[in-house]
């Protein structure tokens, strides 16, 4: 018999368990299925994966606990305003369809391993592959804390009497059973496992709304309640508020979409066909998980009007428990529920801790040790995925009453500052190396500087965008005014892949293996 | 479709989806539909003409499509000759282009010598 006072049950938790013990012999499988000790097959899994891993692995890469949780949540606090979070979801494929049809064909011709192949092939200048690799790894490190701490936060609500040990045990559990499989199995690993992680969270969002529908009733009933005691939650923004809704856009649109993770997969698709169809699935994906969070948040709204503020990135839970007194149906599926949170949170965590440990062999052992085997960047490889998780998890302990990582909402204005080096690097020929690198720093000290005097929004628009439009200036100018007399002058053949090299055709690949082998 | 009617499109879908409108019509934004607002239902609508322009745009090969990849990836996504990747990078590069029999960026407009597109946007 189920203690009431436990959110679930010895039987539902050897479900779990054994959900996570599958997690591992899926690395086994991922091990088994190595092909050879390479990087490329390490971390690009040989660039094979097929159409259904890769429309899963995007979307659990894509859609962490934060659109279970933190959407659910922000819904609750701003009303259907938040309706912009599935059009931003949307965005970022309109954002892929700018760069990925043309960084897929390099990234086949040129082998590229890392988002900083990409950039040192490209503008040849190490200042700037150094940097927007250390951009890259900061924005997504402060994700990883943000997910150890949400495994920790997870196992927590399933043992509230023993809060803390079940915190640190979680954290602790579930980030080992992440980095066996990752180890063994490297991106195979991540992405079979991240196929299965986004079955079940697929799944799980229509859970969510078919168990909510179900416990509190239609839609129109959660409307009429709103209309009497929450009626500013159903107006449509004002002017602020679009300016705030664009920004959404544009951040989320260009900085998930340069998610190194995220870029990473577009390398790995097996063919153009295959990531064609994966981001034609994709776009549709938000009308059907980012609404689910939009519309549970909204019941919570309407049926649990006087939750505090600061509990609101709990409503999801609080709705669970209410459907989980229902019926031994809703209890099962609330089970679902909860795998689809883990599911939603390692296959992030994961993703993202594959990802850092490439930057850190490719991008900057790799550059530092010329010599080194494909063997000696894979040991190096490993140790960073170790330190990296080690650290996740030392972080997450040590910030267990911290309710947000104050960097982490950053992550997006730091990344956006890429998007002259992909997005206009890919077109504009006449782009050169240093002034990407002086306007990425332009833009980094201005967002960062407007979030410390505490302006992380000004006039409904993000502090990243700021810097972007700084950032792009520089840019501008210095290619089309000042910039040119220097840099054509003095480097354009060693620097710019451009003119100069128009006649042979050998150059671009031989540069390669100089700089990157 | 041009890339220009492309672009209008898109600008177009923006306009509609994001609802700035609303707020000048009042007695309309209230109206209801299954419960929702209706400038709520017109968000989610251009929310999925956006999505319905992105499976448009997609539904086109890219230049470099199964043609140039399908001779250098057998049907399972495996690289046929295993030796092949735990070559150095330069060389996998160069094979790559031997094995496909021509330069898989061809048709892209890109420079096969720096693989930047050779016009000025």
């Amino acid at each position: 018999m189920n203690d009431p006072s436990q959110p679930l049950g010895w039987a539902e938790v050897v479900v779990i368990g054994a959900y996570l013990m599958f997690l591992l012999l899926i690395g086994l499988a991922g091990w088994r299925s190595r092909r050879a000790n390479t990087l490329a097959d390490f971390y690009l899994g040989g660039n094979g994966t097929g159409l259904f891993v890769l429309i899963l692995t995007l979307y659990a890469t894509q859609y962490s606990g934060n659109t279970l949780f933190g959407f659910t949540g922000k819904t609750y606090r701003v009303g259907l305003s938040w309706t912009v979070s599935v059009q931003f979801m949307t965005a970022i494929v309109v954002a892929y369809l700018c760069f990925a049809p043309r960084l897929f064909a390099l990234s086949r011709k040129f082998s590229f391993i890392t988002p900083g192949d990409f950039l040192e092939h490209r503008f040849r200048y190490k200042p700037l592959t150094f940097a927007a690799s250390g951009v890259m790894i900061v924005a997504i490190a402060n994700f990883l804390l943000a997910q150890m701490m949400a495994m920790g936060k997870a196992v927590e609500g399933l043992f509230p009497q023993h809060a803390i040990t079940a915190y640190c045990s979680g954290v602790i559990f579930l980030a080992a059973i992440m980095l066996v499989y990752e180890t063994l199995g490297g991106f195979r690993a991540v992405a079979w496992t991240d196929a299965i992680q986004g079955g079940i969270l697929m799944f799980g969002f229509v859970s969510v709304l078919y168990l909510i529908f179900s416990r509190f009733g239609s839609l129109e009933l959660a409307m009429q309640r709103l209309e009497v005691h929450s009626p500013e939650t159903l107006q449509p923004p004002t002017w602020k508020g679009i300016a705030e809704w664009v920004s959404y856009l544009v951040i989320v649109g260009l900085g998930c979409s340069l998610y190194p993770q995220a870029i990473q997969r577009i390398y790995c698709a097996r063919n153009s066909r295959t990531l064609r169809l994966s981001l034609a699935v994709m776009a549709f994906l938000p009308l059907i998980t980012t609404t689910v969070s939009l519309l549970a948040g909204m019941m919570g709204r309407a049926y649990f009007p006087e939750l505090p503020s600061d509990q609101s990135d709990s409503l999801l839970t609080i709705l669970c428990r209410e459907v989980q007194q229902d019926s031994l149906l809703g209890r099962w599926l609330v089970v679902v529920l909860f795998a689809a949170i883990l599911a939603a949170i390692m296959s992030t965590a994961d993703s993202v801790v594959l990802s850092i440990s490439s930057m850190l062999t490719k991008d900057w052992y790799a550059s530092s040790r010329p010599f080194a085997t494909e063997g000696q960047m894979l040991r190096f490889g490993n140790y960073c995925s170790w330190l990296c998780v080690a650290g996740g998890v030392t972080g997450a302990i040590l910030l267990r009453e911290t309710t947000l990582v104050t960097m982490l909402d950053r992550k997006l204005d730091l990344l956006v500052q890429l998007t002259p080096a992909f997005m206009l690097g890919l077109w504009w020929k006449g782009l050169d190396g240093k002034s990407v690198f002086l306007g990425l720093l332009v833009g980094l000290t201005v967002s960062l500087s407007l979030v410390i005097l505490g302006y992380s929004k000004l006039l409904g628009i993000h502090a990243g965008l700021y810097g972007l439009i700084c950032n792009l200036l520089l840019v501008w100018g210095r290619c089309n005014f000042w910039g040119p007399s220097l840099d054509r002058s003095a480097s354009v053949e060693a620097c710019i892949p451009g003119d100069a090299h128009l006649g042979s055709v050998n150059i671009g690949d031989d540069s390669i293996g100089h700089d990157n082998v | 479709m041009g890339i220009k009617n492309y672009r209008l499109l898109l600008a177009g879908l923006f306009f509609f989806a994001v609802p700035w409108y609303w707020q000048y019509v009042p007695q309309w934004s209230q109206l209801r539909f299954i419960g929702l607002p209706v400038w709520v239902l017109a968000c989610l609508i251009g929310s999925a003409l956006t999505s319905t322009f992105c499976v448009f745009v997609l539904r086109a090969p890219w230049d470099l499509d199964e043609a140039d990849l399908e001779e250098t990836f057998s049907r399972d996504g495996v690289r046929e000759d295993v030796s092949f990747k735990s070559r150095p990078l330069d060389l996998m590069a160069q094979n790559g282009n031997q094995r496909s029999g021509g330069d898989p960026s061809a048709g892209m407009g890109i420079d096969p010598a720096t693989g930047i597109d050779g016009i000025d946007r």
